[in-house]
């Protein structure tokens, strides 16, 4: 269905582009906000890929729509984030993602638990060269191959910057939990 | 903090981001890129490229000709009220006032083609793709970008871009190679020269209001079509020229016009070199019309349709009785005869399976036709999901699991072979799953432990929830000689939801030791 839908898009078949934002709609949403966007911009960042999309749709194979529209979803959100220069504090949170956050209240209401709602957050200051595979691979179940492409870095590093990720994540935790504990 | 933990974590937020509401505004968005009406731009307006974010430069583009400078008045770098940073260097300017010459140059001379009128040529959605991306590409978004080289090589890419746009409906059968004397494309050749000239030429009617295939235009290109392609592909011209199949929700075909476009059609799409384009749905409701009469999916509304006094209509009744007298490895025979035979044994007045059938079953049936299925089988391969293979995977699970060997299954059938994955998946057998998959240096493998903690696995999951029919096909050897065969899984509706569409289709590679599962993040 979904092949159907990208080939009938890609012959400029509106209608079918429609069913094909609906599809994948949720797929970008939650992959932005994975990445750091903040949730009141979620909309419009979903809207310019979706715009840029339909632009370039003609130049991309179905076999790799996932690994592009991802591509296109980070490179968005980076370029949005890049584009208000007015939000300093926003530029930075993209592009060097080590400063010390806070996050729209409404941002993580989304979050239910408050243990989720640190873990998001601790995710966020990850750097986004570890950010974003962790995000691909535990979030978006991309193998590392797909990962590799979407980032074109290769597979040995993906994996280097996962398990990096993921023993940053468990030393920040464990600085957190002594903290509680003094 | 273990790895365990931080994986169940991960696991956990992942949960909270899948309950996320969806936001985005599709209706915006087709507003945004759908093309409206040409209007002249106002004289005043000038552009102002260094200005506007590249948002809005983007969103320009896509908001119609209305901010849109008209064919004469684009002069994004010749007349800027202000000279964009970015293409200050004399590169850009090269390169911007090469690429204009060349973009009007192709732009014209395809208008004076189109034998449209200006407005209908520049509200044609190809032209306006042509247009927003020639604009994009003389924007100071795309110049200032760093990974372009823009060299003459580079612009010949473009103008290829611009070309593909561009094309008329009749540059499709004007680009066809040479033939010799009574010679024609090759299927595939025909099928695409058909998909490609079918696409454009809907644009093209739609824009002078023509809802038909019967302009002489279109009849002259379809007659030159025929000509110059493998008759086995003629059915889609004659379906072509058909247009609408409903008015109001009335049919407009007589049932043995649909009765033989579908024994054609069906002809065609079991060559395995076609396969379905953009023509799919249309094809659907072809074959759904002639099952039900509407395309309304209310029963009381099918037998208003084609029943009278509680009788099929007669003139359904034939049609289906010769769609159903098709040969065994047919749609027609696989979707109408089960039908027919219990219609005589009623009298023509009811079918369970007639009953049953709905949209996404024809749609299942088009996509196994698709994939050759009832050529090769005959629709013998199907294997419900029910009770009797469930006791047949768990006698596996129990004689075989603590078998040695890599050829443990090398006698077991593949869609048991399926089921029994899922169902180790189910118990939380990894090991058992890992032992399945296809060990081959040329294949992608994964090792044991990254299988254990990175790979996931939704345990507890029962294949009966997802699937309702598991069907084989026998794919043959592959270019790199390897025998390769699928597994379509026929999905219920919770299927439908967890895979995004109807069927969902499991690879298998057939080795010495029988058919073993290659290692894939999907299966």
């Amino acid at each position: 269905m979904k092949s159907e839908l990208i080939q009938s898009a890609q012959s400029g078949n509106l209608e079918a582009y429609e069913k094909l934002i609906y599809t994948y709609r949720g797929t970008v949403e939650r992959f932005a906000f994975q990445c750091g966007a903040d949730w009141s911009d979620i909309p419009d960042i979903s809207q310019e890929v979706f715009i840029r999309l339909y632009r370039f749709l003609h130049q991309f194979k179905e076999d790799r729509f996932t690994t592009w529209l991802y591509k296109m979803t980070v490179n968005t959100t980076r370029d949005f984030y890049r584009k208000k220069q007015q939000d300093v504090k926003k530029e930075e949170k993209w592009v060097t993602s080590h400063s010390s956050i806070s996050f729209h209240t409404e941002t993580l209401s989304i979050i239910k638990n408050e243990e989720d709602q640190e873990l998001h957050a601790q995710i966020q200051q990850l750097d986004e060269k570890y950010r974003i595979p962790l995000v691909l691979f535990y979030f978006q179940e991309c193998s590392y191959n797909e990962i590799a492409e979407i980032l074109s870095i290769n597979l040995a590093t993906v994996k280097i910057r996962i398990y990096r990720a993921k023993d940053l994540l468990r030393t920040v935790y464990e600085e957190e939990a002594a903290k509680v504990y003094e | 903090m273990n790895e365990q933990d931080i994986e169940e974590r991960l696991e956990r937020l992942k949960g909270n981001y899948e309950s996320m509401e969806e936001r985005t505004n599709v209706p915006l968005i087709m507003e945004s890129i759908k093309p409206t009406p040409q209007k002249k731009a106002s004289p005043n307006k000038k552009w102002q490229i260094p200005l506007l974010s590249a948002a809005a430069v983007l969103l320009l583009f896509w908001l119609g000709s209305s901010m849109m400078p008209s064919n004469q008045d684009i002069s994004l770098v010749d007349e800027p009220q202000e000279e964009p940073a970015e293409i200050v260097n004399e590169d850009f300017k090269e390169f911007t006032a090469e690429l204009k010459s060349r973009y009007e140059a192709i732009e014209q001379q395809q208008f004076e083609k189109s034998g449209l009128t200006r407005d209908q040529y520049f509200s044609l959605p190809s032209v306006q793709s042509a247009k927003g991306a020639y604009m994009f590409y003389m924007s100071s978004d795309f110049l200032s970008a760093p990974q372009h080289d823009l060299d003459a090589g580079y612009i010949e890419n473009l103008v290829m871009e611009f070309d593909y746009y561009l094309k008329t409906p009749r540059d499709y059968i004007e680009e066809v190679r040479p033939l010799g004397d009574g010679e024609v494309l090759d299927l595939y050749e025909s099928f695409n020269l058909i998909a490609m000239y079918r696409m454009r030429a809907q644009e093209y009617q739609q824009a002078v209001n023509d809802e038909t295939m019967n302009s002489t235009w279109i009849s002259k290109d379809l007659a030159d079509i025929r000509k110059l392609t493998d008759p086995a592909v003629h059915a889609l011209l004659d379906f072509m020229q058909i247009g609408p199949l409903t008015y109001a929700g009335d049919v407009l075909l007589q049932p043995e016009m649909m009765a033989e476009l579908i024994i054609s059609l069906d002809n065609l799409y079991a060559q395995q070199s076609i396969t379905f384009g953009p023509e799919k749905s249309d094809v659907v409701e072809l074959v759904y019309l002639t099952l039900k009469g509407t395309m309304s999916a209310r029963e009381e509304d099918h037998l208003e349709a084609i029943f009278k006094d509680g009788v099929l209509l007669e003139s359904y009744q034939e049609q289906w009785k010769i769609l159903a007298n098709e040969e065994s490895g047919t749609l027609s025979h696989q979707m109408f005869n089960p039908i027919v035979k219990e219609m005589e044994e009623t009298g023509w007045t009811q079918s369970e399976t007639w009953s049953q059938v709905d949209y996404s079953d024809v749609i299942v049936a088009l996509e196994l036709l698709d994939e050759g299925y009832y050529a090769a089988t005959g629709a013998e391969n199907k294997v419900l999901v029910d009770g009797n293979l469930q006791a047949r995977v768990h006698e596996l699970f129990k004689t075989r699991a603590l078998t040695e060997g890599a050829d443990k299954y090398k006698d077991v059938r593949p869609e048991e072979l399926v089921a029994l994955y899922y169902y180790y998946e189910e118990l939380g057998e990894l090991e058992l799953l890992y032992e399945m998959y296809l060990q081959d240096e040329t294949y992608m493998s994964i090792s044991w432990a990254e299988y254990q903690t990175h790979y996931p696995h939704e345990v507890g999951r029962k294949l009966d929830s997802l699937v309702k029919e598991l069907v084989f096909i026998d794919s043959g050897l592959d270019v790199m000689g390897d025998h390769r065969g699928v597994v379509k899984m026929i999905l219920t509706e919770e299927g439908q939801r967890h895979f995004g569409h109807h069927v969902a289709t499991f690879q298998l590679i057939k080795t010495e030791d029988g058919w073993k599962i290659p290692f894939m993040p999907t299966q």
